[in-house]
């Protein structure tokens, strides 16, 4: 098995911390984003809508990483979710929720008001080229997923706000009864939440933080304790947090 | 005990039909009439207050998200199973759904949205349209309702719609050109959300979906009418949609 990720942040962190948690052997390639090797030739024959991380399994390339992450759960022990059918759709439930909510609005975010302030304005310029030229504008007919502009205008951010801001809604709720948002039990839906939002109490602190959210806070943390998700996390080659660009 | 909140067999409203039908499981059907905005009322906003259809009530549980509650289905009620045992063969099912969900639905949902259920809603007097629409639960969904009902689609959004939704039949195409169906060899959950969100494109859009340009898309068409669950879903139908259905079904056996 091998696994094309960049850092463990969003998606990527989603699968690297399950292959560590399941305990699974498996190879890493680092696509650095940041340095577009996401549109080399040989990622865009695994996926050809760029996307990162892409799960390799026998020839065969799951690009969509919340599917590869159910697969990870039936595929291999320990299955990291319930066997009951009410329980096995709150996971499905979760990832459309969580993908819907924030997927697109944490990183569009991130890279607007954190990513983009930390570079000087020639840099800037010149990453705003090479996005507009990135060659997947060409490969996304058929595909609605949002291919926007590299900088944001403040109706996208307020919107990207509102989403997160009604997703950390339903997981604070969705803590309320014992810590985890399934089955009272750590499973792959709190991965899932926990890659995508880990850095929130940074980037959205007026939104996610010890008054408001106080489970999430909490259950951030039961988590960031974990061997699996320790080390994970610790792999990062930057020393502060880092968000992909929107599309 | 098992209701099933939901509009007529077609999209994310007929995949628990189809589906229910599929396994034999009796259930109460309430219809919900989104031409007359019932998702909206204060009734059915007490059962699933996101506003959205279908819902599912199975022993005191509720089920609202559509593609999942087809799984919890098929994985709780005796009958045929509707998923392939491979865990491999149930990533492409998922795939399929999730293709069929986030990038094919939203583009042939502006057409059906331009040409049916735009002009269905218009002939409502527009303070009324007003009305309804301002008692939408989220603010998302009141911009899209009123995008939607007064058509103020672009040329250039329709357009672009029409381009994404013969790249998805195409993309089915090719797929059933080497198998009967989406996932596997056998029927699977896959086939009944593409289905439910597919089936009257040969009407909607016959410039791309007809036997010359796709014709292992129209063979598995229909493979999938002349199933009995097929045709029992439409009957239970209450809107043109299910009528034109049901004819397409009575000319393929004859």
């Amino acid at each position: 098995m091998e696994l094309y990720h960049w850092e463990p942040v969003g998606d990527s962190a989603g699968l690297l911390i399950l292959l560590e948690e399941k305990a699974i052997e498996y190879r890493g390639h680092y696509i650095d984003i940041l340095g577009f090797e996401q549109y080399n030739d040989d990622h865009l024959q695994r996926t050809a809508m760029a996307r990162v991380p892409v799960l390799a399994v026998e020839g065969k390339y799951l690009d969509v990483p919340n599917l590869a992450m159910q697969y990870l759960v039936e595929a291999f022990t320990p299955r990291l979710a319930p066997q009951d059918p009410r329980g096995w759709y709150e996971i499905q439930a979760w990832a459309n929720v969580l993908d819907a909510g924030l997927r697109t609005s944490v990183s569009l975010l991130g890279w607007n008001t954190v990513m983009l302030p930390r570079m000087g304005a020639s840099e800037r310029e010149e990453f705003n080229q090479k996005y507009a030229d990135r060659p997947v504008r060409e490969r996304q007919a058929g595909w609605s997923e949002v291919f926007s502009d590299a900088e944001a205008d403040e109706d996208q951010l307020t919107n990207a706000r509102g989403r997160i801001r009604d997703a950390i809604a339903k997981i604070e709720a969705g803590l309320c009864d014992n810590g985890w948002l399934v089955g009272g039990e750590y499973s792959v839906a709190d991965i899932h939440a926990f890659a995508l939002c880990h850095t929130l109490p940074r980037l959205t602190p007026d939104i996610v933080n010890e008054e408001a959210t106080p489970r999430m806070m909490q259950w951030l943390q039961n988590i960031e304790n974990r061997p699996a998700v320790a080390k994970t996390l610790g792999r990062s080659r930057y020393n502060e947090d880092i968000y992909a660009p929107p599309g | 005990m098992l209701e099933l909140h939901t509009w007529d067999p077609n999209s994310n409203s007929g995949k628990p039909i189809f589906t229910l039908k599929e396994k034999g499981v009796e259930f109460e059907y309430h219809h919900i009439n989104l031409l007359e905005f019932e998702q909206h009322s204060p009734e059915y906003l007490r059962i699933n207050p996101s506003g959205t259809v279908p819902t599912l009530i199975h022993d005191g549980m509720t089920f609202t998200e559509s593609t999942p509650l087809c799984e919890y289905i098929d994985n709780v009620f005796d009958g045929p199973s509707l998923q392939p045992d491979d865990p491999m063969d149930r990533y492409r099912m998922r795939w399929w759904c999730w293709y069929i969900d986030t990038q094919f639905a939203p583009a042939l949902s502006v057409l059906g949205w331009h040409s049916f259920m735009g002009p269905m809603v218009r002939k409502k007097d527009p303070e009324e349209i007003e009305r309804l629409i301002a008692r939408i639960p989220t603010k998302e969904r009141r911009i899209a309702w009123s995008t939607a009902v007064k058509s103020s689609f672009t040329e250039d959004q329709l357009e672009n719609a029409r381009g994404r939704v013969n790249d998805g039949i195409q993309l089915m195409n090719a797929r059933l050109a080497e198998s009967e169906y989406l996932a596997c060899p056998t029927y699977s959950l896959a086939d009944t959300v593409a289905f439910a969100n597919a089936y009257a494109l040969p009407v909607s859009v016959p410039q791309f979906a007809n036997r010359e340009k796709a014709p292992d898309y129209m063979a598995w068409l229909d493979r999938i009418y002349k199933r009995p669950a097929t045709r029992q879903a439409f009957e239970m139908g209450r809107t043109p949609l299910a009528e034109r259905a049901l004819e397409v079904i009575k000319k393929l056996e004859t």
